[in-house]
């Protein structure tokens, strides 16, 4: 009886210590393992993400833009949903979709892009709204296993594949048309479009809006083919917009043959590559198609620039503006990440972040949570 | 009884242990840590034993002795250069060799120094499991195979019949470790300690004398045989050992100071730290300690003197420490043995042993979890990462992709590879050697524009020089492949020599793909014909493609970026087209049989689809600008044949829209009658020829412009090519009133180089047309009043003349031909005013033809899966010799008892 003590004694003894030695030893060894700096890079990601959270969200749900007028846009509600579907915050994500649902909603299911004071101010929808909350709703579905999640992320898809997206391509013209063609789509394409708004005529698009990871997650939640149509037309749609040289601009236009020009916005100004277009690079980097990452790597040249980065340009790359923002740093930073420089990624993303602490913005701080977590992490999806 | 038999029960701890040693540094042997150069520098300088009986790749510098790499040369002719899939692959096993013999000396040293048989066993259980032994250990070092010598020594000398046989055998073997590897040296206090320590002290003078003196003669041999090859001390033309000892002792980058973060040093020893910190950071206090033990105080001399040169300022090699692991092993665990014995001495004097059983099992619990611990992240590396596959797909991509006869820049880990693949080792050049050996200077006198390729390495990143060959080439180079990323990257770096004969593949501009896309959309797969749209198709894809869908209805399957060039702006240059398969063989040949710039790398049919490569080198073949613009009216083309020793077989030359549409055909007619002017509408064509019956072939791309007059004249080509087209604009600028235009077109071989020129009979007003002009040359035009000249040819010291009518207004040819008594001038009146259509198509392709079938693509390099079942298959039998090992000497005992 002595002996059995004696020996599960022993037991205990070897067990307790060597846990102890084993898990303080792991947590206190000061070695930068490659595990180890993808771990930092996550808990970096995590952080910005809280914070942009933190700031800018109301325990309503409510997204504010608290330097822009103090208004909420679906915009905002996608991005704190996917930070949060990313970070794990799930009763922060339930808070902002629900706000959203109960606020925004529109009948055909899209989001209205605008709120203010108690009401939405404009009902029409904004794409690249649209199409980040439903991603973040199909991967907080898997993440927070919610298939309620999932199943609102599917509907809100299968409303942007109706309604906000248009034919083109050169299978939609008669063959004579195409005589000579330069640019368009070959065959049949399909591309998102700004919003509810512009669905005919040559239609409103902001190539910032194209999400490679979006669109793939929407197509494997839905099955629905329509989604990679718009990947690859987006694509089509991208080099033409590039491919001579220039900054993909803001605004664009695409005619029925699916041939891009570049525009001014909507409520008029020159063509440029802004805020709107810096999204695009980023999107593109976090692609798991490398046909996509080269589209990222071709901006290279022009967006990674030494000294400081303006934060609009003219398309052929020339400085628009002597003022900076997060958001040009990190499309800077998404063109290394594709083009395979990990350093060379952090070092610019944490020149965003640094930017954004000094001169803090809504939309600095979503884009250096989502730059972080979309180029440096798999918080939204394994490729 | 058997001296082996002798180390009783400890033998089958033995055998685990050396089973052990194997296994951990057979498994994954080639995937971590990636070839390096040192391994492949030691590896080459063997092979340049085994193959040309020469000491190095190189000049033999006397950077270190030749013994290390004649015992890896020893290898190489046992097993094979390349066993394990590669040459350094091959030297690796070895070292696993090497590693188990280690192991077993320091059993039997610990042994020998009174250790128990547990603590012998920990001594070799900690050399054999430690993360840096392991990863150093596996890299192909001569400090490994000096250890298993240094140790070899320390065994015999501390044998315990005392003879001097065992000196003059420890003396040999000291003396073949430092000419293994030089740093040995640092060894000779701890020899020189044991040799008097463990000898009978009457013959202790003379047993050093012994030692010393056989030591001696062994170094003397270095000595001699650089005395011999005249290269003992400095001399004009030659290297010296006197040079190759500065070097190594004074003349190295010092490497900074251990307080420097940044420095080499601090590097060197980070390394260290991430590999095994436990190891590392116990070296120091073990030797202090150890000196304070009699039997372990000769090992910790030697183990202090290594800590002291890590510690002073000066260079320090990455792989000193291997020669400290093993003394770690035996002073630490004869240490560890030390504090036990005390421990229980203290514990029964005190009786408070049974007290003591708790926090000492606590204790070595703790110790032992906090090593595991550190050593678990090194050893998710070495047992499961694959670091060296980039440089071996980057050696399977030169394989398929890099001629043979292009030089490369290499790290030395490819150089045995490239060199036993086929290639010339004057175009396999180590990096190292561009910026400092002469001799490869002397082979390279245009410096980096003497080089084709730079295949850089983590290695050569790190050690490029400011200035130098191997600065310009990288700087003139763009990457055609990338494999892995990080600091393991390869990338395959192509040197544009200069601009007006670029090598940079350009993709085909934009809008050519959108042409053709649009053409096939309905007939192909959506995302190829998105790639097509996008500018990163190679020129030679989408000509070959368009006169492809002219005569074909095929199927564009996919437009795939082959492995390693993706993202680095290299042109997707393979081509996946689904065909009926009665029509495969016939394609397959189509493309088989094509020459100059659309000559295919590979062609390969697998089920329904064929699978067309070109070659990644290439020139511009006219798709590299946007389209002229294609509004307008007509443009207007004739051809003139002007090829030597044309038969009477009837050609035609095709033209094909780049957007896949025939734009028709011209009858290809021999002789100074060009083909009339044939209308065609402006825009760009991928032209053909063929022989009635027999497969067409792609020849140039050409651009013509609305309401242009061309003459398309069709030469042989210069190096041997069927045909090298020239395509000259007919219109010259209109000539003033009563002057018209001349140009020269020179077709006639048969003269030489030739001087034309006018001679106007009224005012005898001499015009120079050409000087020492060849066959293939079409001239600007020159304007000349009209009027009657005598133009004359002269060639090879004779001259021909014959009278030339130039009318107002008009341009005129002088197309110089080989005629029966001489150079012979035919003139063509130039630009058309009507011209009917092209002929209905004639491009077609032949039914039937033997089909020249291609790999799809050649690979020099076996399979890593290869490798690791070769290193899989030598821990086998390592194991299985461990184990039959001690079971033998297990038996024996038995069987005596």
């Amino acid at each position: 009886m002595r002996r059995a003590a004696a020996i599960v004694s022993a037991v205990l003894v070897v067990a307790v210590f060597a846990t102890a030695g084993w898990w303080v030893t792991r947590e206190l060894d000061p070695r930068v393992t490659v595990s180890v700096t993808r771990a930092n890079q996550q808990s970096e990601a995590v952080a910005a993400g809280r914070a942009f959270l933190d700031a800018y969200t109301e325990p309503d749900g409510r997204v504010v833009r608290r330097d822009e007028g103090a208004d909420v846009v679906s915009e905002g509600q996608a991005y704190a949903m996917l930070v949060a579907a990313a970070i794990g915050d799930e009763h922060r994500f339930r808070a902002v979709w629900t706000w959203t649902a109960d606020n925004l909603r529109r009948p055909d299911g899209l989001l209205s892009w605008r709120w203010l004071d108690g009401r939405v101010t404009d009902v029409n929808s904004a794409a690249d709204a649209d199409l980040d909350a439903a991603r973040a709703l199909v991967v907080a579905g898997r993440r927070f296993d919610a298939p309620e999640l999932t199943a609102d992320g599917v509907r809100l898809a299968s409303a942007i594949a109706d309604h906000e997206n248009a034919m083109v391509g050169t299978g939609t013209s008669p063959r004579g048309d195409l005589d000579p063609v330069v640019d368009g789509v070959a065959g049949m394409g399909r591309v998102l479009t700004a919003g509810n708004w512009t669905t005919s005529g040559p239609s409103v698009i902001n190539p910032g809006y194209f999400s490679p990871r979006a669109e793939q997650d929407l197509l494997a939640a839905t099955a629905d083919l329509r989604w990679a149509d718009m990947t690859r037309t987006h694509r089509v749609i991208g080099w033409q917009l590039i491919a001579t040289g220039s900054l993909p601009p803001d605004w664009a236009r695409v005619d029925a043959a699916g041939a891009a020009t570049a525009t001014g916005p909507v409520s008029g100004g020159p063509a440029r590559f802004g805020l709107d277009a810096a999204r695009m690079p980023v999107r593109y980097a976090e692609s798991c198609d490398p046909q996509d990452r080269s589209l990222a790597i071709a901006m290279r040249p022009l967006l990674d620039i030494p000294g400081d980065i303006p934060a609009l340009r003219n398309l052929d790359g020339t400085p628009a503006s002597d003022w900076q923002h997060p958001v040009a740093l990190i499309a800077a930073a998404a063109t290394v990440h594709a083009d395979g420089d990990a350093d060379g990624t952090e070092l610019r993303l944490d020149r965003a972040a640094a930017l954004e602490q000094k001169y803090p913005t809504y939309y600095g701080a979503a884009w250096v949570a989502l730059g972080r977590i979309m180029l440096t992490t798999p918080l939204l999806g394994q490729c | 009884m058997n001296r082996l038999a002798r180390l009783g029960p400890g033998v089958p701890v033995l055998g685990l242990l050396l089973a052990l040693t194997a296994i951990v540094r057979a498994v994954n042997l080639n995937g971590s840590p990636a070839r390096i150069d040192d391994e492949g520098t030691y590896v080459a300088q063997a092979f340049a034993i085994t193959q040309w009986g020469e000491l190095a790749h190189y000049t033999y510098w006397y950077d270190h002795p030749p013994f290390g790499w004649m015992q890896l040369a020893l290898w190489s002719l046992v097993v094979g250069p390349s066993t394990a899939g590669n040459a350094v692959a091959s030297a690796r096993l070895l070292m696993v060799a090497v590693a188990v013999v280690i192991a077993a000396l320091i059993w039997l040293l610990a042994r020998r120094v009174g250790m128990t048989r547990w603590s012998s066993a920990l001594a070799v259980g900690l050399f054999a499991l430690s993360p840096l032994s392991v990863t150093l250990g596996r890299t192909v070092y001569l400090d490994n195979l000096a250890v298993a010598w240094v140790l070899g020594a320390a065994v015999l000398l501390c044998s315990p019949k005392r003879q001097l046989a065992a000196v003059f055998g420890a003396a040999t073997c000291f003396g073949v470790a430092v000419l293994s590897k030089e740093t040995m040296l640092l060894f000779a206090p701890m020899f020189a300690w044991l040799v008097w320590t463990r000898s009978v002290p009457a013959t202790r003078r003379y047993a050093l004398a012994v030692f010393g003196a056989v030591f001696g003669v062994m170094l003397t041999t270095y000595l001699l045989m650089a005395t011999v090859r005249g290269e003992l001390v400095p001399g004009p033309g030659h290297v010296s050992l006197w040079e190759g000892v500065k070097f190594q002792l004074w003349g190295r980058d010092a490497g900074g100071g251990l307080g420097d973060a940044y420095s080499l040093k601090r590097h060197t020893i980070d390394q260290w730290l991430m590999f095994d910190p436990v190891v590392t950071l116990l070296a120091a206090p073990v030797a202090a300690a150890g000196l304070l033990v009699d039997r372990l105080r000769p090992f910790a001399i030697g183990l202090m003197v290594v800590v002291v040169m890590v510690i002073r300022p000066g260079y320090l090699p990455v792989p000193l420490v291997i020669s400290a692991i093993p003394l770690v092993a035996v002073i630490g665990a004869g240490l560890i043995e030390v504090a036990v014995h005390a421990l229980l001495e203290w514990g029964i004097a005190s009786s408070a042993l049974r007290w003591l059983r708790g926090p000492a099992l606590g204790a070595a619990a703790l110790a032992v979890s906090i090593t595991l611990a550190l050593w678990w992240p090194t050893y998710r590396g070495l047992t499961g990462a694959d670091d060296d596959a980039p440089m071996r797909m980057a050696q399977e991509w030169i394989a398929a992709n890099v001629p043979r006869s292009d030089r490369l820049i290499v790290d030395d880990a490819l150089w045995v590879d490239l060199v036993r693949d086929g290639r010339d080792r004057r175009n396999v050049v180590w990096a190292y050697k561009l910026d400092t050996d002469t001799q490869v200077q002397s082979l390279a006198p245009a410096g980096w524009r003497d080089y084709d390729w730079v295949i850089s390495t983590s290695s050569m990143r790190a050690n490029v020089p400011a200035h130098g060959v191997l600065a310009d080439a990288v700087e003139h180079s763009r990457p055609a492949a990338r494999f892995g990323s990080g600091g393991l990257r390869v990338e395959l770096l192509r040197i544009d020599k200069n601009a007006t004969e670029t090598r940079t593949v350009s993709p085909a501009a934009p809008g050519y793909g959108d042409v053709l896309a649009a053409r096939l959309a309905g007939s192909a797969s959506p995302d190829a014909l998105g790639i097509l749209q996008s500018p990163t198709v190679d020129q030679r894809v989408v000509a070959a493609l368009a006169v492809l869908a002219a005569a074909e209805p095929v199927v564009l399957e996919d437009i795939p970026a082959v492995d390693g060039e993706y993202g680095v702006g290299t042109p997707r240059r393979e081509l996946v087209v689904s065909v009926p398969g009665s029509r495969q063989r016939a394609l397959a040949a189509f493309f088989g049989s094509q020459t100059g710039a659309f000559a295919t790398e590979s062609v390969a049919m697998r089920n329904d689809a064929l699978i067309i490569r070109f070659p990644l080198r290439t020139k511009q073949i006219g798709l590299a600008v946007p389209a002229p613009s294609a509004d307008g009216g007509p443009a207007s083309i004739r051809v003139s044949d002007l090829r030597h020793g044309r038969t009477g077989r009837q050609e035609w030359l095709n033209l094909v829209r780049i957007d896949g549409t025939a734009a028709g055909s011209v009858p290809i007619v021999a002789g100074a009658a060009p083909s009339s002017y044939r209308s065609v509408p402006p825009g760009v064509y991928v032209v053909t020829t063929n022989a009635i019956g027999h497969a067409p072939t792609i020849r140039q791309v050409l651009s013509v412009e609305s309401g242009t007059s061309y003459t398309l004249a069709l030469f042989s080509g210069p190096d041997g090519s069927e045909m090298a087209a020239q395509l000259a604009p007919d219109s010259a600028a209109a000539p003033a009133p009563g002057a018209g235009t001349v140009r020269l077109i020179e077709a006639a071989d048969g003269a030489g180089p030739a001087d034309v020129w006018m001679t106007a009979l009224d005012t005898g007003t001499r015009t120079t047309l050409a000087t020492n002009v060849g066959y293939g040359l079409v001239t600007g035009y020159a304007a000349l009043p009209a009027g009657i000249y005598s133009a004359t040819v002269r060639a090879k010291g004779r001259e021909w003349s014959q009278q030339i009518r130039v009318n107002d207004g008009q341009a005129t040819t002088l197309l110089l031909m080989d005629g029966p008594a001489g150079p012979l001038l035919h003139p063509l009146v130039d630009g058309a005013t009507e011209a009917p259509p092209l002929d209905p198509s004639a491009l077609s392709l032949p039914d039937h033809a033997d089909p020249v079938v291609m790999p799809a693509s050649a690979s020099a390099v076996s399979d890593s899966g290869g490798s690791a079942r070769v290193a899989l298959a030598s821990a086998f039998l390592a194991v299985i010799g461990a184990l039959a090992f001690a079971g033998g000497i297990a038996l024996r005992r038995r069987r005596r008892s």
